[in-house]
């Protein structure tokens, strides 16, 4: 039961009021869990005002503000714009933000793995990988990596408004898989063949133990693992 | 959770609402205002069926907590009057099976013609993938949308 909802102006001052609370940016994760009464939390800070919204470019990197939403990234191109928009629908991605996706280890977070991206949590800058490792209280606040493009390639149920029985990223000779686990994963089998698709698809499948639920069973997801590496990197190759 | 006054403009005209200010825009709009085209389906962001625009954008107000658009323009198929082409071609076509789904599409639909008015039917499509039809009633309803950008 929800019992307090903060909307603060600033990530500081969400950083302030945030021990104990739950964070919520666009809300199309947290708010289901808020209206199904399965929410732990009994406070809410919300992010909407907190200024974080914004894509900035230079010196070949792209910085994304955590709460760009998935309709404004969905402009990018590359690997991060694939796969910001083949969430959901429109109105979906007007709300659901990169921020947001990156903590849930969603599509988007696949992508910006294989671009090797940081995250900005305000008093530090981890990996992304570090990321889910050990978010504790902190803020994400952006995230930013290289601009070289990369390729995003997804499998799901329907064509769209699905969520994925796998996606997969490649950029700068780097495989990272999602759908396989609790978050994204780099492939270090896959990079170790990235000449070679095939094997490369055979490594990645080999090192997966994804889990079944009502998307997919594990056994499918791993079999689509080894299809959706090899489709990608022969994509990646072809590009 | 406290109430507090939430004030943005609904249909064009200034509101004000005392609420909860986690709830669900979608609930404040069919419990408090009465306004019941925006439609409470999945209620966790799957259906589209709650679909409404804040400053022109289609969001799903199943989802959006009320206090967020404190200051911002909302607009419902209410605030359509009847007199949208859409609603129009939507009638005479019969888009419409049960209608549960046509409040969210008619939104969706004009959303998309107004930064796009000559759609393929293959942007419509793409527009309506947030929008289910339990019918299965697309062909008639992508039709009807082909029909009123023409």
């Amino acid at each position: 039961m929800v019992t307090e909802y903060l909307l603060p102006g600033s990530a500081d001052e969400a950083a302030a009021q945030r021990e104990g609370a739950v964070l919520m940016a666009g809300g199309t994760t947290v708010m289901p869990a808020v209206l199904d009464g399965s929410l732990r939390e009994t406070r809410v800070v919300g992010l909407a005002r907190a200024g974080l919204d914004g894509i900035s470019r230079s010196g070949g990197r792209t910085i994304i503000g955590a709460c760009t939403t998935l309709a404004a990234a969905s402009s990018l191109g590359g690997a991060v714009g694939a796969a910001a928009e083949a969430v959901g629908g429109p109105a979906l991605r007007n709300m659901a933000t990169v921020g947001g996706n990156v903590v849930i280890g969603g599509d988007v977070a696949c992508a910006l793995l294989a671009l090797d991206a940081t995250v900005d949590l305000g008093s530090r800058e981890v990996p992304l990988a570090d990321l889910w490792r050990d978010l504790g209280e902190d803020i994400v606040r952006s995230v930013s990596f290289n601009d070289d493009g990369g390729v995003f390639v997804r499998w799901a149920r329907r064509a769209a408004n699905s969520p994925v029985v796998v996606c997969v990223a490649v950029a700068g000779g780097r495989v990272a898989v999602g759908g396989v686990g609790e978050h994204p994963v780099r492939s270090a089998g896959a990079e170790a063949h990235i000449d070679d698709p095939e094997a490369a698809g055979r490594a990645a499948a080999a090192e997966v133990d994804p889990p079944t639920d009502g998307i997919a069973s594990g056994w499918y997801r791993k079999r689509m693992t080894e299809v959706f590496v090899r489709r990608a990197l022969e994509t990646w190759h072809a590009v | 959770m406290p109430s507090e006054i939430v004030e943005f403009e609904l249909n064009g005209r200034p509101t004000e609402v005392m609420v909860k200010p986690l709830a669900t825009l979608g609930h404040v709009l069919r419990e408090q205002l009465e306004l019941r085209a925006a439609k409470a389906g999945c209620r966790q962001g799957g259906c589209g069926s709650c679909t409404v625009m804040v400053d022109g954008e289609p969001v799903l107000s199943c989802l959006l907590p009320v206090a967020n658009v404190a200051g911002r323009s909302v607009t419902t198929l209410e605030g359509f009057g009847g007199e949208d082409r859409l609603q129009q071609v939507f009638h005479e076509r019969f888009a419409v099976q049960c209608g549960f789904c046509a409040p969210g599409m008619l939104i969706a639909a004009r959303a998309l013609l107004d930064r796009n008015p000559s759609p393929t039917r293959e942007e419509i499509a793409e527009a309506l993938v947030g929008n289910v039809c339990r019918c299965t009633g697309y062909q008639s309803i992508i039709d009807a949308i082909a029909e009123a950008a023409a």
